[in-house]
């Protein structure tokens, strides 16, 4: 898979989930956070188990070790972002999720990889824009809501360096597999001690099975194989710099489909210039023309980099 | 002739046709709730597996998308007009894998240089318009129902998915940790003369020509039962599209 080719499926990964918000919200706010993921990882492990049931004869101990690791990454996120979400404002929750594109830079350090110039000034610019996308007020107080979410920030940012060294290692498709499967495993534990019901707890619809199917197969069964694949070519920042195009993508969606109260989101000046920040910032990571610059110039006059 | 009904003659490519018809109805059923009008089309993210299967299977791809819309259809859309869906699946993936080794030099479909993105997406493109008019201007022409909306909500549902969703599967299904064997045309070998290469082209010109012809008339608010120029236009794009379509 050339550069290219990864970032177009990256980009694809992060289109499919801005465009879950869409069949989230037709999903009844009963349903727990746990309850959901246990059901879309569910439907996701068993839609990928038929499909490539002669490749599971493969798994071996190792994968599923780092299945395991990957999984319990997932849910400490999830579980985090849930004690987060009640005790603080959701633009701050959001723009504290986003941070995933500086988290992930700073944990590399301490692999001793260090990012780009462009992927400094690149990011710099993402965190710009983010703070105007996310409508996020200056002067919110630390608290324990913050640090929840920065702890699950930190689990995601975790969870992304762990895959770009797993999937190099192992067979992608069966990390995404058994990744699902413990995830699945791990969430109806947790659902089992919030809502001891379960399954039985749930009033089913026809419309809410159906965007329940449409989840477990786009923002679950699609994107985590896909991002599996992806991360055996692409760099963990890559990653995370795709990903953090979402509030624009997510912005573009919303203007484009009406939500299910028939209104469209208003586009303010400071969104745009926010979304325009993050583009930019997304292509300079991207690229490396600081870089060669820098190099250039460290080059003896006359002779020029190719 | 013989290369459209290659799958039927071989338990393999008859699997191929098999697998793809039930990846096709288990991505076609759950949106037949997202209805966009009534009775004849919804979202179909499954827009984005002709163009796919086309161009990695070739003709089995073709008969899977073909059969698996049609089943598909039994959950709630199935009408007449779901002959004209059979057919128009079937062009969505035979045209691709046509186009693209008809202008090729003999290389696999891939998206591994900027070239080659180029070719998808405009292949993409000249098959959701092809599907389009078949589909909307068929249901005018055998079925009395002229909505001038269908015309391009199938056109965007299959541009939009299989650019967004169909590019991306398309590209990990052809790196290296996959391993598809892609279906090549059987007749790459053969020497053909200067006339060949001629013809070849110039069928494809018309094609081409015919289709933009039809949808600037369909832009301008044409429609097709009631406008002779269209009809003729619409009888000479049939004629180039099975030209296409059996051109060996």
């Amino acid at each position: 898979m050339t550069r290219t080719e990864s970032n177009i499926v990256l980009f694809s990964i992060t289109l499919c989930w801005a465009s879950s918000y869409i069949f989230i919200k037709n999903i009844p706010a009963s349903i727990s956070p746990f309850a959901y993921l246990t059901i879309t990882t569910a439907i996701a492990s068993i839609i990928l188990a038929i499909v490539f049931f002669k490749k599971l004869k493969e798994l071996d101990r190792k994968t599923l070790q780092r299945c395991l690791a990957t999984a319990a990454a997932i849910c400490g996120n999830l579980v985090l972002e849930r004690l987060a979400i009640s005790r603080i404002p959701a633009s701050t929750a959001s723009f504290i999720a986003s941070l995933n594109i500086v988290f992930v830079p700073l944990l590399l350090l301490v692999f001793k990889k260090r990012p780009t110039l462009n992927n400094w000034v690149g990011i710099a610019l993402i965190v710009a824009g983010l703070v105007l996308t996310s409508s996020v007020k200056p002067g919110n107080t630390v608290n324990v809501g913050v640090l929840a979410m920065v702890a699950g920030c930190l689990f995601m940012a975790v969870y992304i360096i762990m895959v770009d060294n797993f999937a190099k290692k192992s067979d992608p498709l069966l990390l995404g597999i058994g990744q699902m499967f413990l995830v699945t495993v791990i969430s109806f534990a947790l659902w089992l001690i919030e809502e001891p019901k379960t399954f039985f707890a749930i009033e089913y619809t026809r419309e809410m099975l159906a965007n329940i199917f449409l989840l477990a197969f786009f923002s679950k069964a699609y994107a985590y194989i896909m991002l599996m694949y992806s991360q055996k070519y692409a760099s963990p920042i890559s990653v995370t710099v795709i990903a953090s195009t979402e509030p624009v993508v997510t912005m573009v969606l919303a203007l484009l489909i009406p939500n299910t109260f028939g209104q469209t989101e208003a586009l303010t000046g400071t969104k745009v210039a926010g979304a325009v920040l993050i583009v930019m910032g997304a292509v300079c990571a991207g690229t490396d023309f600081l870089n060669r610059r820098i190099h250039n110039q460290s080059l003896p006059e006359g002779q020029v980099n190719e | 002739m013989n290369e459209i009904l290659s799958p039927f003659k071989s338990r393999r490519k008859l699997s191929h046709v098999g697998i793809c018809a039930l990846v096709f109805i288990g991505m076609a059923v759950p949106f037949k709730v997202m209805v966009l009008i009534e009775g004849l089309t919804e979202v179909r993210p499954v827009n984005a597996e002709p163009v796919v299967t086309g161009l990695l299977l070739g003709p089995a791809g073709a008969w899977g998308c073909a059969i698996g819309n049609l089943v598909a259809d039994l959950f709630g859309t199935f009408s007449r007009a779901s002959v004209l869906g059979f057919f128009g699946n079937f062009i969505a993936a035979w045209l691709p894998y046509k186009l693209w080794h008809y202008t090729g030099s003999g290389e696999k479909p891939n998206v591994k240089n900027f070239k080659n993105i180029v070719k998808y997406l405009v292949i993409c493109a000249v098959a959701a318009l092809a599907t389009a008019i078949l589909l909307a201007c068929g249901l005018d022409v055998f079925f009395d129902m002229w909505i001038p909306q269908i015309f391009w909500i199938i056109f965007f549902n299959n541009l939009g998915f299989s650019v967004f969703l169909g590019l991306p599967v398309f590209i990990v299904l052809t790196c290296d940790d996959v391993k598809i064997e892609i279906t090549m045309p059987g007749n790459m070998q053969k020497q053909r003369g200067k006339l060949y290469f001629t013809a070849k082209y110039v069928l494809l010109a018309l094609f081409l020509a015919g289709e933009a012809s039809l949808l600037v008339m369909t832009a301008m608010g044409m429609q097709m039962s009631a406008s002779p120029l269209m009809y003729v236009a619409g009888g000479f794009f049939i004629i180039y599209l099975a030209g296409l379509i059996v051109w060996d």
